[in-house]
């Protein structure tokens, strides 16, 4: 077990640069760079640039240069000071903007993921025992309404119907109370009322792709042999399900978390644009579309990392909860 | 009713814009006297800014200068011993600026906008500014800043007068020195990134540049010198300088000339920027931002504010207690405390925050006109329209570069058989009922009604419906119909018609319908909307073709300040292309234009040497009769006024007026005199 | 004697039971699931109309009327005035109220415009391959009959959606199976290898999934040029990501490999020389036949609402070719939902088929569940 975290954390390091360098490149693909995107919307507003404004502010970035040189000073200014570079947009250190989105982002990605799998397990597992009842039907219809409706669409339906019923259609994560004075314990009603339509739109797709996977995966293991012997045995129904069956259906579940790490860390852009929400999704997709190399490529980046983290935590887990495969690599 | 107003307006504008270009050379203008402002519009009065008269408040009760009162949290400060009387903050009682307006107001309450962050600089930098000179509704210029200005005979001195007693946000004072340090410290050595601008350079006979000359008489008074007379001076300040001044005692900190290229890499770092340079760009050019960066808005960042972060969720200016102008009661400005800004991801979440009610002032579009009647009564809102200075809406304008590399295409779009076929191709009435859902009538690229060059003629040239004479032109211009239905070229190879625009021009549905119109006369067309860096990319390289609804569609405030949508002055507008290359350039690059496109590069540079207003105008008017023949910019829809949604509550909201940069877009409401009622 | 036959029935039925293949089980069993059939049907019946589209829709992509912008659903009488004389639309009026001037639809009861059957309307290729212009049916000239309205162009929202749907239904499935192969063979070889090869893959694997869709789009959407029809464009690019998005299947399947390669059947399968092509496909896979159906099931719905999501940001398919993603981005304005609630009609088609993708893989899971 020891060796093999090792050798995967030796492993890290080269897949890491690997990962920056595509990245890297794949963000400067889009023709133009964050000047040119820069220039049209300052002169759109009246700004006027000539071209030694624009090459002057090119060299100033650092934009006259390749990309290969410019991702070479990035990466040595990464390794040897700890330096990001700076966020053209935001006129700041990159680690600045990230971090003072990151609390919140974490915040409420956690939550959403524990509203999702507190309400998808116990919905699996019903669903997985009393196959075909009627409580069976409704619960997986209404995992799957969630799934099937296009999140950025839904959002602003809730949000209209929010305003339509209430006057309030509850945009962004915080009241204009809370922007003003923080958020306090007075206020935290307002907050948790924001959170009311994230939950359900980003919640419930999420919700359906769990239950559907704890379902089929708890009606393969019932089935099986050890399970009959079990009860053949004596060991009551309880012990049986949730400690051996619920086991191994958890399989996938866990494979998968890898991937929610790295959500957690940028949130889901596109409903969080639609519902105004201050996580770094949105700032990410600005970046993105700006060319904000160095504030993108660190988000991308550092979820690149987390990805690699959550791959390695989540196999570390699955040999933990699958017996066979540590004793697989324990003899092979 | 409302378009009479309008019209009215658009007059004034254009007559007056160019009067004030003789101010001091011909008529009433003389060695001493400023500029005689003519008969005051609604919106707004002008000062006597009149040299040596100390300017009166009146006071109805005691006849003599009244007493100044202030904002109550301003008042709990000085009796709190933490501010200076109100007087003391205001310049010397007979310098102070008055701000005439419909109804005197009272203190209180904030205004609320939506914003995109820093993006939006602009936005609140627009509407919170205070240039040397300003605008009027009218379109000419009157001191803001100045107290008043002398010019000589031939404009080539003009003297400005400042206010005694002025003083930065922070206190300090407001003196000449401001003036020239940011001329000479900031401006000249490029300090904040931007090459000098061109108000201050001025070309004389033979063709030579010159730049102006800033010289100190005294604390409040200051001379501008130019080789040759410049008779637009303070126009084309007010248009491209704006503000002529920078706090000198904040800079001598911060610039690296005066503390050291390290320390001045420090201070940026401590500020949050990344170096010197950039610091010097964001607190000498977007310095509104900056937070404890002093100005003389009405509105400031202060650098204590929690909120004060303009690219944060919640951005918050507040009240300057310096601000150095009252109203007809002595009360010192702005009304309203301060100004909040939302920030929004998604401009359907501005629409519902001003359906319900959190906004104050707004532009929206017609396409929710509807949706917003059905909420006035429940946000509490209603509607103004602003007139718009575009020569047609602006996705319905289409550019044809002149000076397209291929050459076959080349000749096709400098024929004006060519672009009558594509203007008359085009059922208007259909296409305006469909864009404009009704709202905006089928129209020529032509000046708006009222404007300088405008006849009706133009307006109506080429817009009937008539597809079979397009077809007749188009075979005139030497296509041959090909086998697939579309026309070719006569040797036989393909033409298509390639339309290029930007992704957020929100164009797709007119260049749907333009596709369907050109496809059924036989013009085989593609469609690609591009990021807008890309299309100013391709622009600058001369690689664009046909360009719908340009990032810079015509547009003419005063085809003589400027001109640059409709006149080749450099490389801006997409139907010139290149031609504007080689007028900047004098000839070395470019395309050098023919026919009557060099007429009108010829008449400009006639415009630029003509010192006298009325032979500016029979210029202009020859330029637009150029336009007129040539219908160089192809329009298929009337430019509408832009909509506005403001809270019924505000008072002073100027009803009519017009959306132009020259008058800083919402600026010219003047919102230090926006109150609640 | 009667006896004996009903025992002789019952044991052929047996008999047939025990010799039929692993597939007619399947079908059997999934005949059993009543909400996969009904779904089947349902999709059938899309993709039916789909195939028909251009005949069924009275309206083409590109019939701009600048009358009935943003026009309510007409309605279809039958009765006027009391008669009968089958179904039938007025005349439809535009009027803007005098005070708010709002626009208003209101019937013109003068005009009666007759649905009629197999009429005559635009021109069109019937499977791209025979031209005519017989639509199921329409109204005559001058009269408009809006089953699900008019868009902001004045198109008719019923014909949009129905030829919509040939692009929503056919294009993601190339997606999606591409995902899916690749997600399997290439996970299946790092789980059944391991060692050195599993590690290559799944930091290949890593470094896919970091990557940004996003520029990648911006990229490729800039970079084809403006000729090539919309629509194939369209595919080219959900071609090219998919070869990126197959991870997440593969991570999965990589995990199932790993913890059944020591299962003994496999063992005792390798010792008997089976080529390990033949190990995986036919005794690995069907392990796991059920998470795979399940996913390549939510893969297809999945690719349908990505669909959507990139029409969002205006990187997928463009009027005035059509697509459901196409509709609803036009729907995603608080204009369109308050005062044209009509444009929300095809979200209720992407959740009918996304709803319907979805029971039938849970048909096919049970079906394909051997030990129920």
């Amino acid at each position: 077990m020891r060796d093999y975290i090792l050798k995967r954390i030796l492993m890290f390091i080269p897949t890491v640069l690997l990962m920056s360098v595509i990245v890297f490149f794949i963000i400067q693909l889009p023709p133009g760079d964050y000047i040119t995107s820069y220039v049209s919307r300052m002169s759109a507003e009246g700004e006027v640039f000539t071209s030694e404004d624009i090459a002057r502010l090119r060299e100033q970035y650092g934009l006259d240069k390749p990309w290969y040189i410019q991702y070479f000073k990035w990466m040595k200014n990464i390794i040897t000071e700890g330096d990001f570079g700076y966020s053209f947009a935001y006129n700041r250190p990159v680690w600045t903007v990230i971090m003072s989105r990151l609390p919140l982002t974490v915040t409420v990605t956690l939550i959403i993921m524990i509203f999702t799998y507190l309400v998808s397990l116990p919905i699996g597992l019903y669903s997985a025992l009393h196959q075909y009842s009627v409580g069976d039907f409704i619960f997986t219809g209404i995992g799957f309404l969630g799934l099937a409706t296009p999140n950025f669409l839904l959002a602003i339906i809730l949000m209209f119907a929010s305003f339509k019923l209430t006057g309030d259609p509850l945009i962004g994560l915080f009241s204009e109370e809370i922007l003003r004075e923080g958020l306090k314990l007075s206020n935290l009603g307002s907050f948790l009322k924001h959170l009311i339509i994230p939950i359900v739109v980003i919640g419930t797709s999420n919700t359906c792709g769990v239950i559907r996977t704890i379902r089929a995966q708890m009606l393969d293991e019932i089935t099986r042999q050890y399970v009959l012997t079990a009860r053949a045995k004596g060991v009551s129904e309880n012990t049986i399900i949730y400690k051996y069956c619920l086991r191994a259906a958890l399989n996938p579940v866990v494979s998968g978390l890898a991937g929610s790490l790295s959500s957690l860390f940028s949130g889901s852009t596109i409903s969080a644009i639609v519902m105004n929400m201050a996580i770094l999704g949105p700032v990410l997709y600005e970046a993105l579309k700006t060319q904000d190399m160095y504030l993108a490529g660190t988000i991308l980046l550092t979820q690149g990392i987390l990805v690699v983290i959550g791959t390695l935590l989540s196999d570390i887990v699955l040999a933990w909860l699958d017996p066979r495969i540590r004793y697989a690599e324990r003899s092979s | 009713m409302k378009s009479r107003v309008i019209a009215l307006l658009m007059i004034a504008v254009m007559l007056v814009g160019m009067l004030t270009g003789c101010a001091g050379t011909a008529g009433t203008g003389s060695q001493t006297q400023p500029t005689k402002a003519p008969e005051p519009t609604k919106a707004s009065q002008p000062t006597e800014a009149v040299k040596a008269t100390p300017t009166t408040i009146p006071d109805s009760k005691t006849g003599s200068t009244s007493k100044f009162t202030e904002a109550p949290d301003l008042k709990a400060l000085v009796d709190a011993g933490k501010l200076p009387s109100v007087e003391k903050r205001l310049p010397d009682p007979g310098d102070i600026m008055v701000e005439y307006m419909d109804s005197v107001g009272k203190y209180g309450e904030a205004f609320t906008f939506t914003y995109s962050g820093k993006n939006a600089q602009w936005f609140y930098g627009k509407i919170t500014e205070e240039p040397l000179f300003r605008f009027k509704t009218d379109g000419t210029i009157e001191p803001n800043v100045a107290k008043g200005f002398d010019v000589n005979e031939d404009a080539t001195v003009y003297t400005v007068y400042l206010r005694k007693g002025m003083k930065w946000s922070d206190g300090m004072p407001f003196t000449a020195d401001d003036v020239l340090f940011f001329y000479y410290e900031m401006c000249i050595p490029e300090t904040f990134g931007k090459s000098l601008w061109d108000c201050f350079k001025v070309k004389d006979a033979q063709g030579n540049e010159s730049i102006a000359e800033f010289e100190k008489v005294d604390d409040y008074t200051f001379k501008v010198k130019f080789q040759a007379p410049k008779p637009t001076f303070l126009e084309e300040l007010a248009i491209n300088g704006k503000w002529c001044f920078a706090p000198a005692h904040w800079y001598k900190q911060i610039l690296p000339k005066f503390i050291g290229e390290e320390e001045a890499n420090k201070k940026a770092k401590e500020m949050g920027y990344s170096d010197a340079v950039a610091m010097g760009k964001e607190t000498g050019y977007y310095y509104w931002n900056v937070p404890g960066r002093p100005t003389l808005r009405p509105w400031i960042v202060f650098e204590n504010s929690p909120n004060n972060d303009c690219d944060g969720d919640y951005f918050v200016m507040e009240r300057n207690p310096y601000y150095w102008k009252v109203d007809e009661k002595g009360q010192q400005l702005p009304y309203i405390d301060e100004l909040r800004f939302i920030k929004v991801s998604d401009p359907q979440q501005t629409l519902l925050k001003i359906l319900d009610g959190t906004v104050d002032v707004a532009a929206v579009a017609y396409a929710d006109y509807d949706v917003l009647v059905e909420n006035m009564e429940r946000g509490g809102y209603e509607f103004v329209e602003w007139a718009s200075v575009s020569w047609a809406d602006l996705v319905s304008q289409l550019h044809l570069n002149q000076t397209v590399k291929d050459e076959k295409k080349r000749a096709l779009f400098q024929n004006p058989d060519f672009r009558q076929a594509l203007s008359i191709a085009v059922d208007r009435e259909e296409y305006a009922e469909i864009i404009s859902d009704g709202f905006a009538q089928g129209r020529q690229a032509a000046p708006a009604k009222g404007a300088m060059g405008y006849t009706e003629e133009w307006a109506n040239k080429w817009t009937e419906y008539n597809p079979e004479k397009a077809k007749q032109l188009l075979e005139s211009c030497g296509l041959v119909m090909g086998a697939d239905g579309y026309y070719d070229f006569a040797d036989g190879t393909d033409f298509v018609l390639n339309i290029q625009t930007f992704t957020d021009a929100n164009a797709d549905d007119s260049a749907e319908l333009l596709m369907k119109y050109f496809g059924e006369v036989g013009i085989k067309t593609t469609y690609k909307p591009v990021d807008r860096s890309v299309l100013d990319n391709m622009t600058t390289s001369n690689d664009h073709e046909a360009v719908l609804a340009p990032v810079t569609p015509a547009t003419t405030f005063s085809i003589i300040l400027r001109p640059d949508t409709v006149v080749p002055v450099r490389n801006y507008a997409p139907w010139y292309g290149a031609v504007g290359n080689w007028v900047a350039s004098n000839g070395k690059e470019g395309v050098e234009p023919t026919g009557d496109l060099k007429k009108l590069c010829e008449l400009y540079d006639q415009l630029r040497a003509a010192v006298n207003a009325k032979e500016k105008e029979k210029i202009a008017l020859e330029m637009l009769k150029l336009h007129e023949k040539n219908i160089w910019v192809i329009g298929y829809m009337e430019a509408l006024p832009t909509l506005i949604v403001k809270d019924k509550k505000i008072k002073n909201f100027p009803e009519n007026s017009i959306f132009c940069d020259e008058f800083r877009d919402f600026g010219i409401a003047h919102f230090q005199c926006l109150y609640y009622e | 004697m009667v006896l004996q036959n009903v025992m002789d029935r019952n044991k052929r039925k047996e008999e047939e039971y025990y010799l039929a293949s692993q597939w007619t089980l399947m079908r059997r069993k999934f005949k059993k699931h009543k909400l996969a059939m009904a779904s089947l049907w349902v999709l059938g019946f899309l993709y039916f109309v789909a195939l028909f589209g251009n005949f069924i829709a009275p309206y083409n992509l590109v019939a701009y009327n600048s009358k009935i912008v943003n026009a309510p659903p007409t309605k279809i009488h039958m009765f006027h005035e009391g008669k009968y004389i089958g179904p039938f639309v007025y005349g439809i009026k535009m009027e803007r109220d005098p005070v708010s001037k709002r626009k208003m639809y209101i019937e013109n009861k003068d005009e009666i415009y007759k649905i009629k059957w197999f009429t005559h309307g635009s021109e069109y290729k019937l499977f791209g391959l025979i031209k005519t212009d017989i639509h199921l049916f329409g109204v005559e000239q001058g009269g408009v009959v809006l089953l699900m309205g008019a868009d902001s162009m004045g198109r008719d929202l019923f014909s949009r959606m129905i030829l919509g749907s040939q692009v929503s239904l056919t294009v993601p499935f190339a997606g999606a199976i591409i995902s899916f192969v690749l997600g399997i063979i290439i996970g299946g070889i790092a789980g059944y290898f391991g060692g050195a090869i599993d590690s290559v893959i799944s930091r290949i694997i890593e470094v896919l999934s970091a990557l940004p869709t996003i520029p990648l789009w911006m990229a490729l959407s800039a970079s084809i040029p403006p000729d090539i029809p919309v629509v194939r464009v369209y595919l080219y690019i959900t071609i090219i990501v998919s070869f990126i998005s197959w991870t997440g299947l593969a991570r999965i399947v990589r995990g199932k490999f790993i913890s059944m390669r020591k299962e003994d059947y496999i063992m005792a399968a390798r010792i008997a020389g089976v080529s390990t092509w033949k190990i995986i496909i036919k005794h690995m896979v069907p392990g796991f036949m059920s998470y795979l159906i399940v996913s390549l099931t939510l893969g297809i719905p999945g690719m349908i609402i990505g669909e959507t999501s990139m029409s969002f940001l205006g990187l997928g398919i463009r009027s005035p070719a059509t697509s459901w993603g196409v509709l609803l981005q036009e729907a995603q304005e608080i204009t369109s939902i308050a005062m044209h609630p009509w444009k929300l009609i095809p979200l209720f088609a992407v959740i009918i088929t996304v709803l319907a993708f979805n029971f039938i893989g849970d048909g096919l899971r049970d079906a394909a569940d051997p030990y129920k």
